[in-house]
C-alpha cells in the first residue's frame, strides 16, 4: 500500500544494440555458437545492472549483418524481457549495410527526446565486403551516433581490427580480440555490465583516468593474472 | 618400465595406431618421464598434428616432451625459495623456456633436413614458408610432481585423470570446448607460452592416489566421456588390488587394444601412482 | 564468467584464518563480494580486482581496520584478507542482514516505506555521517549503492567504507558519484573533503524525501543526451536548484518530474527553508552548508510533526503554519489537518499519534539518537479505543498533573490518558500536553 504519493524516481531509456557478423565465415570453429551462446548468458547479468540503475530504463535490439544487414531484433526490448534467439549464418561480410541500418536507428526523428547514451557492440570476424567507408561517414553525421559508446570485438585472427577501430572512434579504448569462446564470453559480459552501468551511472571515477573527450568514463578490462595460484587438491571431486 | 622416486611411481606407453601402421607413418605421438631428483619427478605426453601439412610432427612430439623434461632439469634450483615452492617458476618462466628449446631443436633439425617443397600441398606452401614450425605442430601435456604440489601443464587437447584414494575420478583442467580461433592450441603457434593451461594444486593431506595423462587418442577410442573416465577408476583398482607392476606391465597391451577397438589414433598414456609410507607395525 | 573464488572453495588468508566461500554476492565497479564462513561466523569477503586493488587502497583499508568503526551503522572493515599467490587482495566484513533494502529499491518503489521510516532513516544518515566527521575521516564516495534501509523501522547500514580517508589525505584515489558530487568536485577545482561529503549529505536527503534530484529540472529536461559532458554542466557548471526563489529557470516540469512536484508542499517550511539554502548559496559557498547536527535536528523536529489524518495517511504538522492560523490540507485526501495533540517537551514540539514513540533523545539529554530505546508510546485506551494514552516504557516513574488538579504516578507499563494541559514529570525533563 503506497503510504506516500509520487511515483517511481525518473528514468531515461538507454539503447543497447548489438551488430552481429553471421557471415559464412563465423561458421567455422563454432564461432557463431559461442557468440549466440555468449550473449545468452549475459543477459541475466545486464538485469542485474539494469535493476541496480534508478536512473536508467535499458532497452535492447540487435541488427544482423551478412550479405546485406537486417534486423534480428527490431523493437525495442525493454532488458527485463530480452530474449535472444540465435543467430544463423548465410553470406558474406556486408559491414556498410550494417552501419547504414544503424543510422536509422540512431536518427534523431527515431530516437526519445531526453536519452542516456546508447551503446553500440559490433562483433565480426572478418573484412568487410561492401563500402564501409562512406556508410561509416553517413552514420557519423548522426548526433546520437557521435555521442553512442561504440564497442568492437574482434573474433579469430582474420578480423580486421583496423576497420573495427574506425568504427568505434576516439574512445580510447582498443578493439577487444576474442580468441577462444571464454574470452568471447567475458568481453560480451563486459561491454553488457561494465560498459553499461559507465553509461546509465558514471560511477566513482579514479582521478587518473582522463574523461575529457570520451562520452563516458570506461574501465579498463582485468589483465591476466600472471600469478599461478594454488589450489586445494580436494576441491577438484 | 617404472620410474620411481621417493613419492611416486610411474608407467608410461606410447603406441602408434592403426590406421597409421597401415600406412607406413610413425608414431605422431611421444612420451617421457624422469625422476629429476628425490622431490621431483616429471611425466610428459605429446601429440604430434599428423596431418598432411604437420608432415614432421612425430619429430616435433618427440622434440616436445625432451625439452620439457630437459628444461625442468636445468631450472631445477629455481624451482624452491627459502624452502617454499617459487611458483613463478613454474609459469612463464619454465614455459617460455620450453618453447625456445623446442625451436632450437626444430630449427637444427631443419638446417640438416631442408623441407622439400615437392611433399608441401600448394595451399599450404605460403603459411609453411611464414612459419616452418607448422610442418613440426604437436600438443603438450605435462605433469610435475615436486614436494606436496602437483603441476599440471596443458597446451591443446588431451586429458588430465586425477583419481582419489576413494577412486572418485575427476578432470582437473577441464576441456576447452569451443576453441574458435584456431584448431587447437600448439607448439608451432606464435606465442604457444601464452597458452598453456597451467594449475597448481596442493595435496597435503595426500588425497590424490592417481594420476594419468594422455594424447585425445585414448579419449576419443571411448563412447562417452564417463566409459573413459572410467579407465581411471577401472586401473586404480586393480593397481590396489594386484599392485603397480600389473599396470606397467600391460599398459601397452590395453592401449593398443582400445585404440584398436577405438579410434586408431596414435595414443601415449602415462600413469602416475602415489607410493604410501609405511606405517609402523 | 571468470570468478576469482568459487563456491566451496577452502581459502586460507595469509593471517591464518581459514575461509569457506559460501556463495557469490556481487560484484561492482571495485571488486567482487563474497560470502564466506569461518568457523565463528559468517562474513562477507569484498576481494578487488587486479587494477583496484592497488597498494594505497591496501593502506586504506589497514588504517580502517585500526581506526574501527564510527558507529554501529556502518559494515566496516573488519580485518585485511590476503592470499598466497594471488595477486590481489580484499577485506572481510560484516554480513548484510537480510531484511535490508537497498536505496535503490526505494528509487524504484519496489519497497513502500511510511514517512516515518523514511524520516528515521534520514536522521540515522546524518547522525552517522556527523559520527564519521567526528573522527576527521570523509567518505568521499557516496552513491545510491552505499546504503541499506529497513522499510519497517527506518534502519540504516552503511556500506562500502572502503574509500574512507582521513580528510587529511589530499590523493584518494575516489572522486564520487557526479549525482552527489559536491559543484566544487565536479568541476575540479578540489579535492573531496568534509564539505563536499554535507553536500552529498543533502542531496541524499533530498533523494530520500523528495525520490527527485535537486538539480533535475527543465535545465534536466532540455538535454538530449545525458552523458558526462552535460552532466558536468547540470551537476558542477551551471547548477541551478530547482526550487531557487530568485532564479525560476529550472523548475520541475510537470510530466518529467513529479516526484519534485508532488514532495515539495508536503514537508514543513523549515525543511523547505534548509533545502533552499543548501542548494543555492550552498552551491557556491561550502561554508555555508548546512552541518549534520544541523539536519539531525531539523530532521528529528520533521519526525515530531508527523500527523496521521482521519483518512490515515501520514502529514506534516507545521507549527509556523500553525501560528499563522492555517494548517495544510492532507494531501491525499485533501481534507484539512485537525490541530492533533501534541505535547511539549523543553523546546520540542512533538505530535501524538496513535503509535508515536518517544525516544532517549527526547527524555533524557544525554541519551541521543538511539531508536532502539523506545521511553514511551501513544496506545489506544483500553476501553474507549479511539481515545489514547501515553504508556510509560522507562525505568523512571512519572508524575502527572491533570489540569484538574489531580495528581498520580505512572510507573513502568502503565499509562495515562492524554488530555489537553496535563503536565509529565519525566524525571530528566517535563513536558506539557496540549490539545486542539
Amino acid at each position: 500500500m503506497k503510504m506516500r504519493p509520487g511515483g517511481e524516481l525518473a528514468t531515461r531509456p538507454l539503447e543497447f544494440i548489438w551488430l552481429a557478423d553471421c557471415s559464412i565465415s563465423m561458421k567455422t570453429s563454432g564461432k557463431i555458437d559461442a557468440l549466440n551462446d555468449a550473449i545468452r548468458k549475459s543477459i541475466p547479468f545486464m538485469r542485474e545492472v539494469a535493476y541496480e540503475n534508478p536512473n536508467a530504463q535499458v532497452y535492447v535490439r540487435a541488427i544482423k549483418f551478412s550479405s546485406g544487414a537486417a534486423w534480428h531484433i527490431e523493437s525495442r526490448t525493454p532488458v527485463e524481457s530480452f530474449e535472444w534467439s540465435d543467430l544463423v549464418v548465410d553470406g558474406v561480410t556486408d559491414l556498410g549495410a550494417a552501419l547504414l541500418m544503424l543510422k536509422e536507428a540512431l536518427k534523431v526523428s527515431e530516437m526519445s527526446e531526453r536519452a542516456l547514451p546508447p551503446v553500440v557492440v559490433l562483433i565480426s570476424d572478418g573484412q568487410p565486403t561492401d563500402d564501409y567507408k562512406t556508410a561509416l561517414a553517413s552514420l557519423m553525421e548522426e548526433p546520437w551516433a557521435v555521442k553512442a559508446v561504440k564497442i568492437a570485438i574482434a573474433i579469430g585472427k582474420s578480423a580486421n581490427k583496423r576497420i573495427l577501430k574506425e568504427f568505434c572512434g576516439d574512445n580510447g579504448i582498443d578493439v577487444l580480440s576474442a580468441d577462444n569462446a571464454e574470452t568471447l564470453v567475458e568481453y560480451i559480459k563486459w561491454v553488457s555490465t561494465v560498459v553499461l552501468q559507465a553509461a546509465s551511472s558514471p560511477a566513482s571515477q579514479a582521478e587518473q583516468a582522463n574523461t575529457m573527450g570520451i562520452n563516458v568514463s570506461i574501465p579498463v578490462i582485468d589483465d591476466d593474472d600472471d600469478l599461478l595460484e594454488t589450489i586445494s587438491v580436494e576441491d577438484v571431486w | 618400465m617404472i620410474i620411481t622416486n621417493k613419492n611416486w611411481r610411474n608407467t608410461f606407453e606410447t603406441v602408434t595406431g592403426k590406421s597409421h601402421v597401415k600406412i607406413k607413418m610413425p608414431n605422431q605421438d611421444a612420451a617421457l618421464s624422469k625422476t629429476i631428483s628425490d622431490e621431483i619427478l616429471i611425466t610428459a605426453v605429446a601429440d604430434g598434428h599428423g596431418s598432411k601439412r604437420c608432415f614432421r610432427s612425430h619429430l616435433g612430439a618427440n622434440y616436445a616432451v625432451e625439452s620439457a623434461v630437459t628444461i625442468l632439469e636445468e631450472i631445477q634450483d629455481r624451482l624452491f625459495k627459502d624452502g617454499a615452492l617459487n611458483l613463478k617458476a613454474f609459469g612463464k618462466f619454465y614455459t617460455k623456456q620450453i618453447v625456445k628449446l623446442w625451436r632450437d631443436k626444430v630449427d637444427a633439425d631443419l638446417k640438416e633436413h631442408p623441407l622439400e617443397e615437392n611433399i608441401i600441398e600448394d595451399n599450404d606452401k605460403k603459411s609453411i614458408k611464414k612459419n616452418p614450425y607448422i610442418v613440426y605442430g604437436s600438443t603438450l601435456l605435462i605433469v610435475i610432481l615436486v614436494k606436496d604440489f602437483i603441476v599440471c601443464y596443458q597446451l591443446g587437447d588431451g586429458d588430465i585423470l586425477f583419481i582419489s584414494k576413494s577412486k572418485k575420478v575427476s578432470k582437473p583442467i577441464k576441456r576447452d570446448e569451443r576453441h574458435i580461433a584456431n584448431d587447437t592450441s600448439s607448439l608451432c603457434l606464435l606465442k604457444p607460452e601464452k597458452e598453456f593451461k597451467i594449475k597448481v594444486f596442493r595435496d597435503l593431506k595426500h588425497v590424490l592416489k592417481m594420476i594419468i595423462i594422455s594424447t585425445d587418442g585414448y579419449s576419443n577410442s571411448f563412447s562417452s566421456e564417463h566409459d573413459f573416465m572410467k579407465v581411471g577408476s577401472d586401473l586404480i583398482e586393480i593397481a590396489l588390488e594386484d599392485g603397480f607392476e600389473v599396470i606397467d606391465e600391460n599398459l601397452k597391451e590395453w592401449i593398443e587394444e582400445t585404440s584398436n577397438l577405438g579410434s586408431g589414433d596414435d595414443t601415449s598414456v602415462s600413469v602416475l601412482m602415489r607410493i604410501e609410507e609405511e606405517s609402523m607395525a | 564468467m571468470h570468478r576469482s573464488f568459487k563456491d566451496r572453495q577452502r581459502v586460507i588468508l595469509k593471517d591464518g584464518t581459514v575461509l569457506t566461500i559460501v556463495k557469490f554476492l556481487g560484484s561492482g565497479g571495485q571488486g567482487e563480494v563474497y560470502e564466506v564462513a569461518t568457523p565463528q561466523a559468517r562474513l562477507a569477503l569484498k576481494w578487488y580486482f587486479v587494477q583496484t586493488g592497488t597498494d594505497k587502497q591496501k593502506n586504506t583499508i589497514k588504517k580502517l581496520v585500526s581506526t574501527g568503526k564510527p558507529d554501529e551503522r556502518y559494515l566496516w572493515p573488519i580485518a585485511l584478507a590476503e592470499v598466497h599467490g594471488k595477486k590481489s587482495f580484499g577485506y572481510l566484513m560484516p554480513l548484510r542482514p537480510p531484511q535490508f533494502s537497498n536505496i535503490v529499491d526505494l528509487m524504484k518503489r519496489r519497497i513502500e516505506p511510511s514517512f516515518d521510516a523514511v524520516v528515521t532513516a534520514c536522521i540515522q544518515l546524518a547522525d552517522s555521517f556527523h559520527k564519521l566527521h567526528e573522527k576527521a575521516l570523509c567518505y568521499r564516495d557516496i552513491s545510491f549503492g552505499n546504503f541499506f534501509f529497513h522499510g519497517r523501522t527506518g534502519d540504516i547500514l552503511i556500506c562500502d567504507n572502503d574509500n574512507v580517508t582521513h580528510t587529511a589525505i589530499q590523493d584518494a584515489g575516489v572522486l564520487g558519484t557526479p549525482r552527489f558530487m559536491a559543484p566544487e568536485i565536479v568541476r575540479g577545482d578540489i579535492k573531496p573533503n568534509i564539505q563536499s561529503d554535507l553536500f552529498s549529505l543533502s542531496v541524499l536527503i533530498f533523494y530520500m524525501l523528495m525520490m527527485h534530484h535537486p538539480l533535475e529540472g527543465k535545465q534536466e529536461a532540455s538535454i538530449k543526451c545525458f552523458d558526462l559532458p552535460a552532466m558536468t554542466k547540470l551537476y558542477g557548471e551551471q547548477p541551478i536548484f530547482i526550487f531557487d526563489p530568485l532564479n525560476r529557470s529550472n523548475r520541475p516540469l510537470p510530466g518529467y518530474h513529479d516526484n519534485a512536484l508532488a514532495f515539495w508542499p508536503i514537508y514543513t517550511e523549515k525543511v523547505r527553508q534548509t533545502f533552499i539554502k543548501t542548494f543555492t548559496q550552498g552551491l557556491r559557498m561550502p561554508s555555508v552548508r548546512p552541518s549534520e547536527k544541523i539536519w539531525r535536528d531539523i530532521l528529528i523536529d520533521l519526525k515530531n510533526s508527523i500527523v496521521v489524518c482521519d483518512c490515515g495517511m501520514e502529514n506534516f504538522y507545521d507549527i509556523d503554519k500553525l501560528k499563522q492560523g492555517v494548517l495544510n490540507k492532507c494531501w491525499a485526501c485533501g481534507s484539512l489537518l485537525k490541530p492533533a495533540s501534541r505535547i511539549k517537551i523543553e523546546n520540542e514540539v512533538i505530535v501524538l499519534n496513535m503509535g508515536t514513540k518517544l525516544y532517549g533523545h527526547h527524555l533524557n539529554k544525554y541519551e541521543k539518537y538511539k531508536f532502539k530505546h523506545i521511553l514511551a508510546e501513544v496506545i489506544p485506551h483500553p476501553i474507549q479505543r479511539d481515545m489514547m494514552g501515553l504508556k510509560n516504557l522507562s525505568r523512571q516513574t512519572w508524575n502527572i498533573k491533570t489540569k484538574t488538579g489531580k495528581s498520580y504516578a505512572i510507573d513502568f507499563g502503565k499509562s495515562f490518558t492524554i488530555e489537553d494541559g496535563t503536565v509529565v514529570d519525566f524525571g530528566e525533563t517535563s513536558g506539557q500536553i496540549r490539545k486542539g
